[in-house]
């Protein structure tokens, strides 16, 4: 008996073996560090390198790149890039970085190149700070400030000319299921396909913000709207600014107009309906 | 006697395996890197999209500090190396000519004289 309790000691040296093994792979003499993937950044850097792949795309148009380099982060499909591009136009980050991003999850979704765009841009407002959004929990996107140099004022007043977009029909929309009233925005090539990642201004008496097409691709690529309230009188800009729609307020729709829901005879708030084509 | 020769025994395998163990089957990865840490490549790609961007945005300070990231003092030197290494790889003229542009005018740029009296 004792001489088999001799062997005791090789599992033991073992056991032993195993944990400073361990330690010098680890902590000693880990394995040739020759660098890591950009999944692996640090999540201010992975918004950053996110953002640049956007800005990048939005720059060259160039699908097959950016998708390779997307690649590299396998959470970002068509809908996290889309509710990232959210997530720069509610931080008033970089437009093009926003547009790119809008582009590359409609272009994804289709599977098809998109067109390439050159845009003026007319930047937002001048107090966005660094604002950090961690609703996805595989993603904090930390969206960069506008460049101060860039800023400018919205001129809407003088607007005249068309600049690459222009208002083909305004629509008011009486429909119940529409819970509260909306500014529908669409915009299209001459041949009928949606633009995605086209910056819509919207201003009003003291406040203004932007939104971007591309956001519900499941409507069209072209598509987007935003939540407009009552009693106040909103003016909307697409591109450089210089296309503008004017004195837009939520519409009163008489009961007996309502296409869905019931139809009451009480009046509701509508929504708008606006489609530019680009020229 | 024998005791310690198969404590020593064990240990010998045990280490063998345990470093083994965390040098294949398991090894050290890491997370929450800084863009300085990336592999070669993508800092590589990571300095092109830069000069894409600016390609079209012409924004040489912002271009800066993304190129800032990478932890590089000499930020032409980094450009003009990548774009000398793509060049000689074969890619893309037009990609060579946006990573030359930018450590054209990065270069430019830092030998502007001073305004400061």
């Amino acid at each position: 008996m004792k001489k088999y309790l001799e062997w005791i000691w090789l599992p033991i040296g073992l056991l032993l073996g195993l944990a400073l093994g361990v330690g010098y792979a680890w902590v000693l003499q880990p394995a040739d560090f020759r660098g890591a993937q950009p999944a692996s950044l640090q999540p201010v850097y992975r918004g950053e390198y996110i953002l640049l792949i956007a800005t990048a795309y939005q720059a060259t148009g160039d699908l097959e790149r950016a998708q390779t380099r997307l690649e590299l982060f396998p959470e970002l499909n068509p809908a996290v890039l889309s509710s990232l591009a959210q997530q720069v136009v509610a931080a008033r980050g970089s437009e093009d970085a926003a547009r790119g991003l809008a582009r590359l999850s409609v272009a994804l979704t289709e599977q098809t190149p998109m067109p390439s765009y050159a845009f003026t841009v007319t930047s937002a407002s001048p107090s966005a700070s660094r604002a950090t959004r961690t609703e996805n929990p595989t993603l904090a996107l930390t969206v960069p400030p506008l460049p101060t140099a860039t800023l400018k004022p919205v001129q809407i007043s003088t607007a005249t000319a068309p600049a690459g977009f222009v208002l083909v029909s305004r629509e008011q929309v009486c429909n119940q299921m529409i819970q509260k009233p909306l500014v529908q925005v669409l915009v299209r090539t001459p041949g009928g396909k949606g633009v995605a990642g086209v910056t819509i201004r919207i201003l009003w008496e003291g406040g203004g913000s932007a939104f971007v097409t591309g956001m519900k691709p499941e409507l069209s690529p072209g598509y987007a709207d935003y939540e407009i309230e009552p009693g106040k009188v909103y003016q909307i800009a697409l591109g450089d600014g210089l296309t503008v729609v004017r004195d837009v307020s939520v519409p009163t729709c008489p009961g007996a107009t309502a296409v869905a829901g019931g139809g009451t005879n009480v009046a509701f708030d509508g929504s708008w309906r606006l489609v530019f084509e680009m020229r | 006697m024998k005791r310690f020769a198969l404590l020593l025994a064990g240990t010998v395998i045990g280490v063998l395996a345990g470093a083994w163990y965390g040098w294949s089957v398991s090894p050290v990865t890491y997370n929450e890197i800084s863009p300085d840490q990336l592999r070669a490549e993508y800092q590589a790609d990571y300095v092109l999209m830069v000069a894409e961007t600016y390609a079209a945005d012409h924004d040489l300070g912002e271009a800066a500090v993304r190129l800032s990231r990478l932890g590089q003092a000499d930020l032409t030197g980094l450009v003009r190396r990548i774009a000398d290494a793509y060049q000689a790889a074969g890619y893309p003229e037009e990609d060579c000519a946006r990573l030359f542009d930018l450590a054209r005018d990065l270069e430019r740029y830092s030998t502007l004289p001073s305004a400061a009296p």
